[in-house]
């Protein structure tokens, strides 16, 4: 069951648009919905204004610590994270321009930009895939899974190959007297042998 | 500011913990399965001058039948040699016997007063006055029987495989006529030499030669009292046996061993032949016995699982023999032992010193390969063992 279909705005693809910052397809919708919608076509002047407005001005003069400073920042900061929208997503967006994606960016990704939660918006182009803190995370949790499982692996090969090492055996002293015996009793029937020997090597005083 | 649960901080470790470990301990077990199916078991790699072919079936010792046909001379000396082994358990004697063995480590001379009974064995009185049995215990009496002494025909077969034996010529010794037997190899040279007392078939004296003709082994009565007359009739030499091997191992027993890493030589050691294989003592002092003769020299191996102990037993000392230490005493026979492999071997020997130095140059037969694949492998079969109630 589906909501019946109901004309949306631009929002923030208004400012997207005036920036010429949409691919092909997106841009061709907006044109065509700009094209009997007075209110956006109001909007998208309204930001192209601004921006001529803008590129007139001089840039303002920054104090290089405080260029320092931000340049300091971390990327995601903890209030990024939880510092609610300012300007709530328009509402229909998302059924109508559920493929939109600003220029540069995939247009199957699996969180186009009218589906980003309202915490995490963040404009349009600002920042590229590879920078995002998620895939940051996620890239940080493969590389610390695969040193994990290297060293796991490494270990558990080591333990084997110590295992494998050659066991200490114990020491033995040989009976020697004993054997001498033994060997006369096994072999005194030799042509050569002599069992009185056996008796009298045992005997001998250097034992 | 937001809290965070510890627990749920450390929960998170250990999934993580237990998914790497998981991992790897997969991948070990991954490797492990491959090394232990495609690694065969530790390879032993032969060692210099493997006599015995230590890691092929042994068939249950035996005597090889002689091939040669023999003269009536021949056959004559022999008769001579069977009579001397039938002596010592029908003719009660004492006397004073010589004993010199010589060797390039050594030689020993000593004398002993020697008394034997029929039946009941023989009592060796040493040079320091001890009374000692036949089993080398401090007695004051005769308490061992002597059995077993006899020459039987699978021993003469033996020896006239590898020998010559003549009557060379009627002599006198002690004042009492005896007859001298030459022992001589196929080639001609004289190996041994016996003197058998005409009158009780007695061996009077020996003497064992080594290639270069040098006596290294003579035993030779300096006195004899013979006390009473040869006992009643003797029984049939192909009835007796030519030792006590009792509690001889059989072939599957020496498979066994083998297969549990006893590293023993085969049937054929330093060109003699296995005519004993059997165990002595027990637990750790368990050795095996592993005697060879050629039917005129004779050698006892015996193997033992372990290392040699540093302390150099008393009365011996250390000698190189070929590129091997060993422990070695000369007494009146060559007796040696040395390690290698997890084994201790120790030798006793009246054989010439280039036999010795082939025994000891061929064990172990095998040595261990201490390669890495070698040790996983090993290592996995240790720990499949553990597992494995059925190993």
């Amino acid at each position: 069951m589906t909501a019946p279909r109901r004309d949306p705005h631009l929002g923030e693809l208004a400012s997207a648009f005036a920036d010429d910052a949409l691919d092909l397809t997106t841009r061709d919708r907006v044109l065509v919905h700009l094209a009997h919608c007075a209110e956006c076509r109001a909007e998208v002047d309204g930001h192209r204004q601004v921006k001529a407005r803008l590129a007139k001005l001089e840039p303002p003069s920054c104090p290089s610590s405080l260029l320092d400073r931000l340049r300091a920042l971390p990327e995601t900061t903890p209030a990024d994270r939880v510092t609610p929208a300012l300007t709530p997503p328009p509402v229909r967006l998302e059924a109508s321009f559920r493929s939109v994606a600003p220029a540069g960016r995939s247009t199957g990704g699996r969180r186009p930009v009218a589906a980003v939660a309202p915490g995490r918006r963040r404009p349009a182009g600002r920042r590229t895939a590879g920078s995002r803190p998620g895939g940051r995370r996620l890239r940080r949790r493969v590389v610390a899974t695969a040193v994990g499982g290297v060293a796991a692996f490494a270990l558990s090969l080591g333990t084997v190959v110590v295992l494998g090492g050659e066991e200490q055996p114990s020491t033995v002293n040989p009976p020697v007297l004993t054997y001498i015996q033994e060997h006369g009793a096994v072999t005194g029937g030799v042509a050569g042998g002599d069992r009185e020997a056996s008796v009298v090597d045992v005997a001998d005083p250097h034992e | 500011m937001k809290l965070v649960d510890p627990r749920a901080g450390l929960l998170r470790a250990a999934r993580r913990l237990v998914l790497v470990m998981g991992a790897g301990a997969l991948g070990a077990v991954v490797c492990s399965t491959g090394v232990y199916l495609f690694v065969p078991a530790p390879v032993e790699t032969t060692g210099a001058g493997q006599s015995g072919g230590g890691s092929t079936p042994r068939t249950a010792p035996a005597f090889t039948s002689s091939i040669r046909t023999l003269g009536a001379s021949e056959r004559q000396a022999l008769e001579l040699l069977r009579r001397a082994g039938r002596a010592q358990n029908q003719v009660d004697y004492q006397g004073t016997k010589l004993f010199r063995s010589w060797s390039r480590w050594g030689e020993m001379t000593t004398t002993a007063f020697v008394r034997n009974v029929p039946g009941r064995g023989v009592t060796v009185i040493a040079e320091d006055g001890s009374t000692r049995s036949a089993t080398g215990q401090r007695v004051p009496q005769l308490v061992s029987a002597e059995s077993h002494l006899d020459l039987s025909d699978e021993t003469l077969a033996t020896l006239t495989q590898a020998y010559r034996v003549r009557i060379v010529a009627a002599e006198r010794l002690l004042g009492r006529p005896v007859t001298r037997v030459d022992v001589l190899r196929l080639s001609g040279t004289v190996v041994g030499r016996l003197w058998v007392d005409d009158a009780t078939g007695l061996a009077v004296q020996r003497e064992l030669l080594d290639t270069a003709g040098r006596v290294i082994r003579r035993s030779a009565f300096t006195g004899l009292s013979v006390l009473g007359p040869a006992a009643s009739p003797t029984p049939s030499p192909s009835a007796a046996t030519v030792d006590d091997c009792a509690g001889g191992l059989t072939a599957d027993e020496l498979a066994e061993l083998a297969s549990e890493g006893w590293d023993l030589p085969g049937r054929q050691l330093a060109g003699l032949t296995q005519v004993c294989a059997r165990t002595v003592g027990t637990g750790v002092d368990r050795s095996i016995q592993l005697s060879y003769s050629d039917g005129l020299f004779a050698l006892s191996l015996f193997a033992q699982r372990g290392r040699l102990d540093e302390a150099v037993p008393g009365g011996f000392k250390r000698r190189q023999v070929g590129d091997t230490a060993v422990y070695l005493r000369c007494g009146l026979y060559r007796e040696l032992s040395w390690a290698g492999s997890g084994m201790v071997y120790t030798l006793v020997t009246d054989a010439p010193d280039a036999t010795v130095t082939t025994v000891v140059e061929s064990l172990p037969t095998v040595a261990a390969d201490t390669g890495v694949l070698a040790r996983m492998s090993k290592g996995i079969r240790r720990v499949g063992s553990w597992v494995d109630p059925f190993h």
